[in-house]
């Protein structure tokens, strides 16, 4: 008994994790108060976590040791602008808080142009793909034309779908986006996949974590 | 595969393959996820060529040339994550590379500092030297769009607060010209500031991407267009990057719990689906 305390007080972090980790896994039987009790330490945890972070990691680094170590007192001007946030709980004077909430808009506006930009227009410029490549002696890459040819049909059947804007009449425009639809049918399926691979990893994360970290029963 | 209705009891075999009991589910899927941890199971990998590519991208880059590592993961995705950060720390300093680390999660700044000072031992990497560890860093817009035009201001001070601009390993370094190779290690979309915001600004520029297996497939329309010059998926991922560099670690040993809890969801899917058919077949 003396050994399995000793081993408690050495590594009680190891113990913490693996009762949360069994408290929260009861729900697999039912819903039940010990999985109720592990829920709420791990909400109060997140929170409390948040706090320490904001000020130990953001204003401390950010606010504090500029303004009072370093004698920066213009950030001081930035924190009171950020504070004009709050003055959205004032009937009276919530109209100052949009004016953080513009500035913000503003920058994050001319952000996501630049980002869309840059991320958007290579994949155009890319799409554009010959359909008789060739390898270099010049003969024909049969591979690569194939790719290219599969990438095509895809790329114009996919689109074909979203033609919302006008009654699809045309059986050819039809079959094309019911290809089309097939096509994503198969990317969702393929996103399904690699997600049951996600949960799996976290599952068996866990088990290691209980049979090695804790139980030390498997190296 | 749902819980048994309580309203209606299945009547015969091929409806109460439909409704078996989750808990009995569960139960096969901690058995076929725990069995392989007692009674390993070594199973041949074939490298992705995702993968492939990253670890090419990081080994055509000259001895002594920067890299730039953001861990922007939590204890949540720790299972896949880690190993990653783990795998392309090994590399790169198995490539002596100098290695600069940080994270838009103040976990993953934890983590990736654990991780990067026990690889510094065994690699013999100096910290200051070698390597630094810039810790956490809040808001990405604007911690990119700094990164791309000053380095050393951006990241003035590493995560204990110590000048970084006379480090050695930050040597000659000013913007994101400098820089060699990047690689983000996320459970998120951020891929998508990277590439937005720094990936064009240096055309030689090696953009790795280390996301969960959930977020993978969304990626590799950039790996096409070589926006992301590789992408380790997941676990499995990490397994084969393990693999490339010659070491064994926690994505080797899940593989074969991962592999057999597969093979178990296949087989149920079936037997939902042969259910399903058969009772429809009768029905009609």
């Amino acid at each position: 008994m003396d050994a399995v305390w000793q081993d408690i007080l050495s590594r009680p972090g190891i113990y913490a994790g693996a009762i949360c980790t069994i408290g929260l896994m009861t729900l697999i039987y039912r819903e039940n108060a010990f999985y109720r009790f592990f829920e709420h330490v791990f909400i109060g945890l997140a929170a409390g976590f948040s706090i320490v972070v904001l000020i130990k990691e953001i204003l401390d680094p950010f606010l504090y040791q500029p303004v009072f170590k370093k004698g920066e007192w213009y950030w001081t001007f930035v924190f009171m602008f950020g504070l004009l946030f709050y003055f959205i709980h004032s009937r009276k004077y919530n109209w100052l808080s949009r004016l953080p909430i513009g500035f913000l808009m503003g920058f994050s506006a001319g952000q996501a142009f630049q980002g869309f930009a840059n991320t958007y227009l290579p994949q155009l410029a890319k799409s554009f793909r010959p359909l008789y490549v060739t390898a270099s002696d010049g003969s024909l890459d049969m591979a690569q034309s194939i790719n290219n040819l599969i990438f095509m049909i895809v790329l114009v059947t996919v689109m074909s779908y979203f033609f919302f804007s006008f009654e699809q009449k045309s059986k050819a425009i039809r079959n094309s986006a019911q290809f089309g639809r097939w096509v994503m049918m198969v990317a969702f399926g393929a996103i399904f996949g690699t997600t049951i691979m996600a949960r799996m990893a976290l599952l068996f994360d866990r088990m290691y974590f209980i049979f090695s970290d804790w139980l030390k029963l498997v190296q | 595969m749902a819980m048994t209705p309580k309203t209606s009891k299945p009547r015969d075999l091929w409806e109460r393959l439909q409704a078996i009991d989750r808990r009995v589910l569960y139960t096969l899927l901690l058995v076929v996820i725990t069995l392989p941890l007692f009674k390993p199971i070594r199973l041949p990998m074939v490298t992705m060529p995702s993968t492939q590519k990253l670890y090419q991208a990081i080994e055509s880059v000259p001895q002594g040339g920067f890299a730039i590592v953001s861990a922007t993961w939590s204890g949540g995705t720790r299972a896949e994550n880690m190993p990653q950060t783990e795998a392309i720390l090994r590399h790169l300093m198995k490539r002596r590379l100098r290695v600069a680390i940080f994270s838009f999660d103040q976990q993953g700044s934890q983590f990736s500092y654990n991780i990067a000072s026990r690889l510094a031992k065994e690699y013999g990497y100096e910290y200051g030297k070698d390597w630094v560890h810039w810790g956490y860093r809040p808001i990405v817009g604007v911690v990119l769009k700094s990164l791309v035009r000053d380095i050393p201001s951006t990241f003035a001070t590493d995560r204990d607060g110590k000048p970084t601009r006379d480090m050695p390993v930050m040597k000659g370094i000013k913007d994101i010209k400098n820089v060699d190779v990047i690689v983000e290690i996320a459970a998120s979309g951020i891929y998508m500031d990277w590439i937005g915001l720094v990936v064009g600004a240096n055309p030689n520029l090696k953009f790795g991407f280390c996301p969960t297996a959930v977020m993978a497939p969304e990626t590799y329309p950039y790996m096409d267009s070589g926006q992301i010059v590789g992408i380790m998926e997941g676990m499995r991922g990490a397994a084969e990057y393990e693999k490339l560099v010659n070491t064994t670690g926690l994505a080797t040993k899940g593989m074969g719990s991962i592999s057999l809890a597969h093979v178990l969801i296949m087989v149920l899917i079936i037997i939902g689906n042969l259910g399903y058919l058969a009772t429809r077949a009768r029905g009609s």
